[in-house]
Formats: structure tokens, C-alpha cells, sequence
């Protein structure tokens, strides 16, 4: 069994151990579409992953910015294997377009396949890398900033401050007489 | 043609009255409306460091008809009148930061009894001295620490009992670590305050009426009432709304004398109170508490404890703009007091402050009725109502001047004659600072 033959069962598997949330498309049975067509969805997957990697760095800065090393680790994971998928699918678009100018069926539908798992699977570690920021966003921690507005047109100061339990009396009896 | 030309030219005066009239109109609304208080000038005060120190001097004259009783007609004393000049000179010093607060307030001040009136009472004229410091640290962290202390000394004092004029000398300390976790929506201050004060006769003599031995009343015996006062306090705040919070608001005051010997009855004060405070509309605001108020103290003589009873404290506010306020309010507490062991205070307010000229000119009124309840040894109530009424005028960031009339009646359940009187007092306050 060759790498080539290794790599698509283990894509699979990886994809179903990781599944969670979003369920990733089914791939498409690579036998029933035209080569031209297996070329220009691959192309065309392979661009939707670069977008994805691009969205997933956006979220690494925000969770960099928020200081939350559990935020910043959960979306570095997401951003690793989507790295990996998205170097694996390059490759197999290449070999997709060497084997369809070969005319080589078979190694064609295989690279097909697996550019269109590793894209189901960016898609899904898209998800949950926001998952990562949104979900997270509830727990509050010492960086956790909470901004208050307050409308304008509402009195200045603090008009919520406990009044004094016994307000100065303003009383002064007069003095002993001192003739009497 | 003379009668048409008459009453032309009396159209043609009318006329120009009328135009007068309506630019003299023009002319005052245009100074009332000036918009914002944010035109009212400030002194600036020398710079230290990131604070601001301001020096200033407050000369007061004040006529008072009731400084003592000094004339004797037909074997009874009568309340003597006086005009009396007040200088005070003082610093303040302001620092702010986002983190940190620092006030300081300091001012002696020398009265001056002119004699023009009531000779004799020229023997009050006294220094008086006030002092206070606020200093508030890590208020943007989750755990502020406030430390406070004032000092004064004046014949105001606070204890409402007095039933005779004396110098008190007072200071009250208080730490405070007001805890805001992740934010400062929710609040929770623990505290404690020390406060003590003392008690010297202002005159000797005798006061119509006065039981013997009663040292709310005897000025020989006044030092007997000199107290310490350990206080307290727990208060919790949630602000469900930026101007709007819920309170929970715990006081407990133990009450040390200083006298041995002395028939000061003891008070153990608690008071536990919650509710809702702040605003309610953009314009109008609600003070809304109740709770419960009791001495825990035992009289050593009966062996009961007591009073117990409701507290509150209801206030309705309209606030028409940033420099004016209309209040209405009804306070009930209850506190511990020397010789007496505690009292409870039922107090009715209206107060009202009216801003015009952008700030510049306030127009202040109050009218406030305490009335006072003791129970030990013997039953007695005070009533005590006051009417006050003035304009301050800011001229200038330097200068500002303040005209005050107040009215007080005080009436008791006791004979003495200094705690049944009407005052009336006239002040005029001239303040410079820079």
C-alpha cells in the first residue's frame, strides 16, 4: 500500500475523531465527476481553505489581544491542523492536474478525494475555532474589561451612594447664662 | 390735530415702552439662558505635583438673636442677640487620577463677638478649627482602600441631645475596602470608623429649667457626655442600571465613655437597611430604604434593651438640570446618644436648589423637621425645625458670595430654656480662593 493510498483512510479517521459541532459535507463520489470538473472544484477548495486559514489568523490576533492564554491555545490548535490540511490539499491539487493532463483516472479521483475531505475538515475546524473565541467570551476572568455607557442626557455623578445614616443636625443651643 | 398728535406721540411712548420692555426680556433671557454650568469658572489653584492646592479666606458677618442669654429682665433671662464676623482662612488640595483621590481640607477660623448688641457676649468670641482628609487608593482595581479622617471643633456638635451651648472637639476615622470584582457593577464595602468627641462648656452659669445634675443641660457637667464611638459597617450595592443600584446597608455602633462615675446609659446600635436608589427616569430620582434599628444594649437598671424599630429612609428627587435639584424626603434612624443610651430621629425634608445664569447664581431652600424620641431614664422628645433660605452668587473664579437666612425653632419636653428657642439668623458670605 502506497503513502499516496495510506493518506485518505487517515484523513477519514482524523475527520471522525475530531468531529464535533459542525457536521463536514460528505465528499463526493469522485468517480462521477468529469475531470475538467474535479480540477476546478479542487482549485476552487483550495482558495475556500486559504480564506479560512486567513479568518482563523484574524481570530488568533483577537484572542493574542484579549491576553486569554486558553482562548489563544484553543485557536492555535484549530489554526495547526487546518495549516496542515491546507499543505496536504496544495500538493494534491498539483498532482490532481498532473494526473488529469496524464489522464490517470484512478490517481486523479484519489487526489480529488482527498482535497475535498481536507476541505470539509477546514471548514468544521473553522467553526469551532470561533467557537473558541464566541463560547469563551462568557468566562470572566482579570482581563475581562466591562464597558459601561451611559447615556448623556442622564444627571452627572453617583446617584446610587448610600446617604449618611444620620444627617448633620444643624442645632446649636445657646450657652448658660452666666449672670444668673 | 393737537389731541391726534397727542395721541400719536403717547402711541410713539407706549411704543417705546413696550420696546424696552421686551429687549429688558431679551436681555434677562438671554443671561438665564446661558446653557450649561460648565461656563461657571474654577479657581485654579497652584499645581503640586498632579494636584491642586488652593488657598482661601471666607469672611462671614452674621447676626444671631439668640447667642446667649445675657440680659436679666424681671429675674428672667432673655435671649440676647449679636452681630457676630467669622474670618477663615485655609487650604484644599485636590488630587485625581483614574486610581487615586486625595482630599484635603483644612481652615481655622476666629469669631469674633462685636459686643454691639449684647456686650457680654463678647466672652464667646473662640478659635474654631476644621480638618479632613479623603484619600482613596486602587479605584480602578478589584480592591479600593479609603481612609478618611476629619477633625473639628465647634459648637456644632453631634450629639442632639445638647440641651446647652458647647465647644465640642470631634474626629472620626474610617477605613473602607469597597470590593468591585470584574467591574464596578457590583459593590461590596466593609468598614470601620472611629470617632470620638469631647465636650467643654462654652459659658458657665445656670440655664432656666435645667434638672440638677443633668449634663445635657449643666455646663459644669458636660465633659460627663465625652464618648468614643467604634463603628461598623458593611454595604453592598448592585447597579442593575448605570444610575440605578439596589443597596443592603449594615451600621453597628458600640458606644465607650470616657467618665467613670458617669450615668451614660449604653448603646449598642445596629441598623440593617435595604432598597433601591438612583434614578428611575433621566429627570427624576428615588431613595427608597427600610429596615430595622434597635440599641442590643441592656439598661443596667430595667435589664431591658431597646428601642427596636423600623427604619428608613424615602426621598423623591426632581433633578430639571445639572445645577438644580427639588427634593422631598422622610429619614427614620435611630442612634446611639450619651447620657441617654440611644434616641430615634423622625426627620421630614424639602429642599430645593435652583441653578440660573449657567451656575453662576443658585438659589438654595430647606425646610427640615426633626423630631426626636428618647426613652431612658424618662421619656422625651425635641422638636427641632428649621427653615433656610439664599442665593450664592459665583462673581468670579476667585470670589463668590452666599446671603443666608435661617429660621430654627426647637422646642422640648424638658423645661430648660436653651432648648426651647427661636433663632434668626442672617449671614452674608464673602469667599475668596484662588
Amino acid at each position: 500500500m502506497s503513502p499516496r493510498q495510506l493518506l485518505v483512510p487517515a484523513l477519514v479517521v482524523a475527520t471522525m475523531a475530531i468531529a464535533q459541532a459542525p457536521t463536514p459535507p460528505e465528499a463526493v463520489d469522485a468517480s462521477k465527476v468529469p475531470d475538467p470538473e474535479k480540477v476546478r472544484v479542487s482549485a476552487e477548495s483550495v482558495t475556500k481553505m486559504r480564506a479560512a486559514l486567513k479568518d482563523v489568523l484574524t481570530k488568533l490576533e483577537e484572542a493574542r489581544n484579549s491576553k486569554d492564554v486558553v482562548k489563544l491555545n484553543c485557536v492555535n490548535e484549530k489554526l495547526t491542523q487546518i495549516k496542515g490540511l491546507l499543505r496536504i490539499s496544495e500538493t494534491s491539487d498539483v498532482q490532481l492536474q498532473e494526473a488529469v493532463a496524464k489522464r490517470e483516472t484512478a490517481t486523479a479521483e484519489h487526489e480529488f478525494t482527498k482535497v475535498s475531505i481536507a476541505r470539509g475538515k477546514v471548514d468544521q475546524l473553522r467553526a469551532e475555532a470561533e467557537e473558541c473565541i464566541g463560547q469563551l467570551a462568557f468566562r470572566t476572568d482579570e482581563n475581562q474589561v466591562v464597558e459601561v455607557e451611559t447615556p448623556e442626557y442622564l444627571p452627572a455623578g453617583d446617584l446610587t451612594i448610600i446617604p449618611a445614616s444620620f444627617p448633620p443636625i444643624d442645632s446649636r443651643p445657646p450657652p448658660a447664662s452666666p449672670t444668673m | 390735530m393737537n389731541r391726534e398728535r397727542g395721541t400719536s406721540d403717547g402711541g410713539d411712548r407706549s411704543g417705546g415702552a413696550l420696546t424696552r420692555c421686551i429687549r429688558g426680556l431679551l436681555a434677562l433671557l438671554v443671561l438665564f439662558a446661558v446653557p450649561s454650568a460648565a461656563e461657571v469658572p474654577t479657581a485654579p489653584g497652584f499645581k503640586i505635583g498632579e494636584g491642586r492646592l488652593h488657598p482661601f479666606l471666607a469672611l462671614d458677618g452674621r447676626f444671631d438673636s439668640v447667642v446667649g442669654f445675657f440680659n436679666i429682665v424681671g429675674g428672667v433671662a432673655q435671649p440676647s442677640p449679636e452681630i457676630i464676623f467669622h474670618v477663615r482662612p485655609g487650604l484644599k488640595f485636590d488630587l485625581t487620577t483614574d486610581s487615586t483621590l486625595v482630599s484635603f481640607d483644612g481652615a481655622a477660623e476666629y469669631l469674633w463677638y462685636t459686643g454691639l448688641l449684647s456686650p457680654s457676649s463678647t466672652q464667646l468670641s473662640r478659635f474654631q478649627a476644621n480638618v479632613g482628609l479623603d484619600a482613596h487608593f486602587n479605584k480602578t482595581g478589584a480592591v479600593e482602600v479609603q481612609v478618611s479622617d476629619r477633625l473639628t471643633r465647634s459648637d456644632r456638635t453631634q450629639n442632639p441631645a445638647a440641651g446647652v451651648g458647647v465647644i465640642s472637639l470631634y474626629n472620626n476615622a474610617r477605613l473602607a475596602l469597597p470590593i468591585h470584582p470584574g467591574g464596578r457593577a457590583l459593590e461590596v464595602t466593609p468598614s470601620v470608623a472611629f470617632g470620638v468627641e469631647f465636650f467643654d462648656p462654652l459659658l458657665t452659669g445656670t440655664i432656666t429649667g435645667c434638672m440638677a445634675g443633668d449634663p445635657t443641660c449643666d455646663p459644669t457637667l458636660v465633659g460627663q457626655m465625652n464618648y468614643g464611638n467604634l463603628t461598623f459597617g458593611l454595604g453592598g450595592r448592585w447597579k442593575f442600571l448605570p444610575k440605578t443600584a439596589l443597596v443592603l446597608d449594615a451600621n453597628f455602633d458600640y458606644r465607650l465613655y470616657f467618665t467613670s462615675g458617669s450615668n451614660n446609659l449604653p448603646g449598642m446600635v445596629l441598623r440593617v437597611q435595604t432598597g433601591l436608589i438612583g434614578l428611575i427616569s433621566p429627570r427624576i430620582s428615588l431613595t427608597l430604604l427600610a429596615g430595622y434599628g434597635g440599641n442590643l444594649a441592656a439598661d443596667p437598671t430595667t435589664m431591658t434593651s431597646g428601642p427596636h424599630t423600623p427604619i428608613g429612609h424615602a426621598e423623591f428627587a426632581y433633578l430639571p438640570s445639572e445645577a438644580s435639584r427639588l427634593a422631598l424626603g422622610y429619614v427614620r434612624t435611630i442612634q446611639p446618644v450619651s447620657s441617654l443610651g440611644s434616641f430615634i430621629d423622625d426627620r421630614g425634608y424639602l429642599q430645593g436648589r435652583l441653578g440660573l445664569l449657567g451656575g453662576r447664581l443658585q438659589l438654595n431652600a430647606e425646610v427640615a423637621a426633626d423630631y426626636f424620641w428618647y426613652f431612658q431614664p424618662t421619656q422625651r422628645n425635641d422638636l427641632i425645625l428649621s427653615v433656610g433660605v439664599g442665593p450664592t452668587f459665583i462673581v468670579a473664579s476667585w470670589f463668590d458670595t452666599t446671603a443666608t437666612y435661617r429660621l430654627s425653632l426647637r422646642d422640648s419636653t424638658t423645661a430648660a430654656q436653651s432648648v426651647n428657642y427661636v433663632r434668626h439668623e442672617a449671614t452674608l458670605n464673602l469667599n475668596f480662593h484662588y
